[in-house]
């Protein structure tokens, strides 16, 4: 028996603390208590988990991130036609790729993702799917056959029975994710990722990425307020006094 | 030449009278888009005119149709909607968005706005997919730019905003807007006209079963509503240094928070993190002790008024955003800071 569970992953781009040339792309801090609901399901209903990601080859390394923490399959869906695709276009990929992981019986996605705020990809995904969604859950029991869930929808707090297949975004304060530690990197190469394209999810050029996408971005601009830092010179107590001076005369203290 | 008049949708939020609000903040909006865009706002309110709501807690908040129709148009909308049905009673994402997709292929309006509410968003990213419509999210401003809406948006770098615009081959397109800045009162709305739309022959999505609603306690937010607020970072190397991010917080009146590695290492609860996976806080004044200044960190800070960056590394990025800054050592530094404050205050008390 047991459960189904695919989630669907981001990577972000990360900055070295050091200095802000070098990027490498991390797993999406809220995807950890995403796949903590995921693993603490499997734990009580026994099952599988399916980690799926959109994106560049780079978005590898979260997945094989997500594969030592103890997912089972771990799919990178990536090829040059999806580029610049916007959430249209995404959920329509997505789809495509789970109908092909079915039978499932829980798709999860985060609320939000730390690099964008728009919450659009889960719900989009779930109705091309024709799936039942929840968004924003922060608490999940287990009821006789169905899942009960609780989210804060506006500052109402909304209880709702959900039954299989169903899909939830979960929001970030829902669970603690574990301390991942000492990751088992020696299983990720024994299981290896799988490498989708469009074409593999049986989709046209058109459908997909930049083409298939319904919003472009037009221009990019700096916001007109750049802080310039006046830095108190001298040491200790002058600084101090400075500081304090500055802030006096800013009415900030 | 006859310039086609521009049909520009705003989702009517019934809820509650806060949720209205929002609401009639973004009606404004696009009121004022729609005057230089060649323009006319229809509001657009769903529910149901004669069922009984069933959460006690919905009835007694929730929005009359009719009386809310009259409102939107006495603060500006030019036209209402209502799509009004017994399967309506209750708002949902799920229920709402197939009336009002069916509604927008037949009307083919040019924009079709929302509030950017928990349901908001749900409601255009259903309605956009079910409309196989582009989407732009947090919208701050719209403009008409050679024939085109342009909406500027936040992009995910700080300190950059990006335009946005739908494809050429777009019927409609879905926009959510920040909600919460409020417009100077609109005149009424002309000729406002008021239409109820029928959705029986609809196929209305049921969706999971809704169990109970209860409208949340308005919950504290110590941090999102201080004035001041001094952040802790890594820098402080220990719990002990930590402790005058404390001293401090508490000689200016203000607030604590820290970055992932004091939380991490258990100096200060989860509950102070600021940053991309804590909160977002906009205080008058904020001290930022000890941080690397990484854009995880920043991006939940960077609208504070004034930013006071601490750092011994004078090539620290986190001085890019910072308005005063001083290089040094926080840990002999702060206590100089903390007594010439506590000097200062002590001084002022004595003038009065």
């Amino acid at each position: 028996m047991g459960v189904n569970i695919i989630v669907c992953i981001k990577s972000i781009k990360s900055t070295a603390s050091q200095g802000q040339r070098s990027f490498s792309d991390e797993l999406n801090p809220h995807d950890r208590a995403t796949l903590e609901v995921a693993l603490r399901i499997r734990e009580d209903l026994g099952g599988t988990i399916t980690a799926l990601s959109m994106g560049p080859e780079t978005f590898a390394t979260s997945l094989h991130e997500t594969m030592a923490i103890g997912v089972d399959r771990g799919i990178l869906i990536s090829d040059r036609a999806l580029a610049g695709s916007d959430t249209l276009a995404t959920s329509h990929v997505l789809a495509a790729a789970i109908r092909r992981l079915a039978p499932y019986d829980l798709v999860l996605f985060s609320a939000r993702t730390a690099d964008s705020d728009t919450g659009q990809v889960g719900p989009q995904t779930a109705v091309a799917l024709e799936l039942t969604i929840i968004t924003g859950v922060c608490s999940i029991e287990q009821g006789k056959n169905s899942l009960l869930v609780e989210r804060n929808y506006d500052g109402f707090l909304e209880r709702y029975e959900v039954y299989f297949p169903a899909a939830l975004t979960i929001h970030q304060s829902a669970i603690r994710p574990r301390d991942t530690g000492f990751l088992r990197i020696q299983s990720v190469f024994e299981k290896g990722l799988e490498c989708w394209n469009h074409t593999d999810l049986g989709l046209n050029r058109e459908e997909v990425g930049e083409i298939g996408s319904s919003t472009r971005l037009f221009s990019l601009s700096q916001t007109k307020k750049m802080r310039g830092c006046t830095f108190m010179s001298g040491s200790g107590p002058g600084q101090a006094d400075q500081l304090v001076k500055a802030l006096l005369q800013l009415d900030m203290i | 030449m006859e310039k086609k008049i521009k049909d520009i949708w705003v989702f009517g939020d019934l809820r509650n009278r806060k949720l209205f609000e929002l609401y009639i903040n973004v009606l404004g909006r696009a009121k004022k888009f729609a005057g230089s865009a060649c323009g006319r706002v229809t509001a657009v309110l769903i529910g149901s005119s004669n069922t009984r709501l069933k959460f006690d807690s919905h009835r007694e908040t929730h929005l009359q149709l009719e009386a809310a129709a009259d409102e939107s148009i006495s603060r500006g909308a030019d036209y209402v909607h209502i799509i009004d049905d017994s399967r309506l009673a209750l708002p949902r994402a799920d229920s709402f968005a197939s009336v009002l997709a069916d509604a927008v292929i037949r009307q083919g309006p040019m924009l079709v706005i929302f509030a950017l509410t928990d349901f908001g968003r749900e409601l255009a990213a259903r309605t956009a997919k079910m409309t196989n419509s582009g989407l732009i999210a947090q919208c701050m401003d719209l403009k008409m730019e050679k024939g085109r809406v342009v909406a500027k948006c936040p992009s995910s770098s700080s300190g950059v905003m990006a335009e946005i615009i739908f494809s050429e081959e777009s019927r409609t397109g879905f926009v959510t807007m920040q909600p919460a800045v409020s417009q100077t009162p609109e005149a009424q709305g002309s000729p406002g006209h008021i239409d109820w739309i029928k959705a029986d022959h609809l196929d209305i999505l049921e969706g999971p079963k809704l169990l109970s609603s209860s409208p949340l306690r308005e919950t504290k937010r110590p941090l999102e509503e201080a004035d001041t607020v001094v952040v802790g970072g890594g820098g402080l190397h220990n719990a002990e240094n930590f402790y005058m991010i404390r001293e401090l917080a508490e000689t200016l009146g203000g607030e604590i928070g820290a970055t992932r590695p004091p939380v991490l290492q258990r100096w200060v609860e989860e509950e102070r993190l600021v940053g991309q996976t804590g909160k977002t806080i906009r205080p008058n004044l904020l001290f930022s002790v000890g941080t690397s200044g990484a854009i995880q960190y920043t991006s939940g800070i960077k609208d504070s008024k004034v930013i006071v960056a601490i750092n011994r590394d004078k090539d620290s990025p986190v001085f890019n955003i910072a308005d005063l800054g001083i290089v040094a050592d926080a840990k002999t530094f702060l206590p100089l800071l903390i007594n010439r404050v506590k000097q200062t205050m002590t001084y002022r008390k004595g003038e009065h």
